[in-house]
């Protein structure tokens, strides 16, 4: 594995691989699939709640709004993971023969990566802020360094990941500097270059809030915790960057990733380095690991067409609130 | 073990909901995006500040009776402060064609043997062109409707059904139905620093007969697209917003009159 994050103090790592989530040894293709019931779509954000009921359950038939891009498929062509084997197992098709260049990093990389997101980190009473599932009602989360699978275009400029998540271009300019006094954004300001077959990618300039410590995954008690966070590491201290256990970017947020191929290509690990001297945090590392496959025809879905309820007047509530 | 399951469900739909769970011909990574074909990768802006479409035979769009009535209103609510009409006041996608435009911003295109992605600046929406995808039994609609792309030649033809009768085609408020068919041509010129992008609509209960139209956008830098969230750019104060400069062109000025 090529990655610098074993050198690194680690306050906590966690192993995920989409499709294959490796929660301490058990996957979720060993984890029993049910249908999906109305107390998951709750935690399908709104946008989303519809399409998700016209799917029906989960690992079954894609048939209805799938149902026209059967034909591009071929008989019987059901999608990997829509026929029983979740996505981001190792998808039928072709060997990768060129997967050799490991700097071509273009195709599609299902995954959800480390930072699966529960919307209940704002379940704990604490001091009101803007968390991350607040921004996420409100259609203001960027996945920006947040691991995230789907298609990665690639120039010799930059690289251009999709991201799965609300279906979000990030992008990561190649072999330039950070343009001097940059606005702090939800995706921040990513450059890279490559070191060998490392694509290693610099990050600053983030706003907004981080969902990594505050998600369910990660909350000390559960038992999911329990199981990747290695035996002797801590989260790092609460601060009050940290409220709701939520990261809140300062202007000192930098994150670094170090994005290579594994197993003959037909894997992409991002390891990810997160330090900010403003809020204390000293290098908290996880990584996300990425499967190669094929991606059918994207389906239309916007959060913003979900959250009529967020609209305007909520918004400035909220603005109003989050500056007390 | 229960928790897992659930887990294991939202997880599974999520990831299917959010990557499009599906198969086509597979393509390795290290294939170039079918050789001898045109790259339109880049980021792209509308040569020209535009609000509102005209046809290219005989200006206007050629209006029916009915189509010309929802028009006229839009503009005088427009006229009167009142944009109730244009979901993109609510932050909703501008959708086909007008994001290719709307306030002059730019946007990227991605270009996959698979797919042809169009990656607007404006609250970071999506756009995707399927290469042969079949449109039968088609169940929308949506804001960018569906759309099936083929190469003819050096050009990329997109025909495009489903997009909702709610979004304007132009800044104006130009409707149409829901069964409005577009045919989207989009070939590089001059060089390749330019992109044409000629779109012909079919609506009978909207317009009297077809009609064309032609865009034009310049290459920009692979730098030149800047974050942006519609809600926080309208709603949040002191939050990120583009500069004039930023977006690269000016506001939206011309009208189509009433």
């Amino acid at each position: 594995m090529v990655s610098n994050s074993s050198s690194k103090p680690l306050a906590h790592r966690a192993r995920v691989a989409t499709g294959l989530l490796i929660l301490g040894g058990v996957s979720i293709a060993q984890a029993q699939i049910a249908p999906v019931t109305p107390a998951d779509l709750d935690a399908v954000p709104a946008g989303h709640q519809d399409i998700a009921r016209q799917l029906g359950p989960v690992g079954g038939n894609l048939s209805g709004r799938n149902a026209h891009d059967a034909g591009r498929r071929g008989p019987g062509g059901a999608p990997p993971g829509a026929s029983g084997a979740p996505p981001g197992s190792a998808p039928p098709g072709p060997p990768m023969s060129s997967a050799a260049d490991p700097q071509d990093l273009r195709g599609f990389w299902y995954g959800r990566g480390a930072s699966e997101r529960s919307y209940e980190a704002n379940e704990r009473p604490g001091p009101r802020t803007r968390s991350k599932y607040e921004l996420a009602l409100l259609c203001l989360v960027d996945p920006g360094v947040e691991p995230s699978g789907g298609e990665i275009f690639q120039t010799p400029q930059v690289i251009t990941w999709l991201k799965n998540t609300d279906l979000h271009a990030r992008r990561i300019y190649l072999n330039v500097d950070h343009p001097k006094d940059l606005t702090p954004t939800y995706a921040g300001h990513s450059i890279g270059h490559w070191e060998g077959a490392t694509l290693v990618v610099d990050t600053i300039a983030l706003q907004g809030t981080f969902g990594y410590v505050g998600s369910s995954f990660h909350r000390p008690g559960s038992d999911v915790y329990d199981q990747v966070t290695r035996p002797g590491q801590k989260l790092p201290p609460p601060t009050k960057y940290f409220k709701n256990e939520i990261v809140m970017a300062t202007p000192t947020l930098h994150v670094i990733e170090r994005i290579h191929k594994i197993n003959n290509g037909t894997q992409l690990e991002d390891d990810l380095s997160y330090s900010d001297p403003a809020s204390g945090m000293t290098p908290y590392t996880m990584e996300a690991i990425f499967s190669f496959g094929v991606a059918g025809s994207y389906l239309e879905q916007f959060c913003e067409d979900g959250n009529d309820r967020f609209g305007p007047a909520y918004a400035e509530e909220l603005s109003k609130s989050s500056r007390k | 073990m229960a928790r897992y399951a659930r887990s294991a469900r939202i997880i599974v739909l999520v990831s299917l909901l959010l990557s499009g769970a599906g198969c086509s011909s597979h393509k390795s990574p290290e294939s170039p995006p079918t050789p001898k074909l045109p790259d339109l990768s880049g980021v792209w802006q509308i040569a020209q500040p535009l609000t509102a479409l005209t046809s290219e035979s005989c200006g206007a769009p050629p209006l029916t009776p009915e189509g010309a009535k929802i028009y006229q209103q839009r503009v005088a609510a427009s006229r009167a402060g009142d944009t109730s009409w244009d979901d993109t006041a609510k932050c909703k996608p501008p959708g086909e064609p007008r994001t290719l435009f709307e306030m002059g911003w730019p946007f990227q295109i991605g270009q996959s043997p698979e797919r042809v992605v169009f990656m607007f600046q404006w609250n970071r929406y999506v756009r995707v062109i399927e290469m042969g995808l079949k449109l039968a039994d088609f169940d929308g609609p949506f804001f960018y409707g569906r759309s099936s792309g083929a190469w003819e030649g050096d050009t990329l033809v997109a025909h495009v059904i489903g997009v909702r009768e709610q979004v304007a085609l132009d800044s104006t408020g130009l409707p149409h139905s829901d069964d409005m068919k577009m045919v989207e041509r989009f070939r590089l010129i001059n060089a390749g620093q330019q992109l044409e992008a000629r779109i012909h609509f079919e609506d009978p209960v909207t317009f009297t007969q077809p009609w064309d139209t032609v865009l034009v956008f310049n290459r920009l830098p692979e730098t030149a697209i800047v974050e942006d969230h519609c809600l926080d750019r309208l709603h949040l104060p002191n939050s990120y917003r583009p500069t004039l400069e930023q977006r690269g062109g000016a506001e939206p000025t011309a009208t189509r009159g009433s």
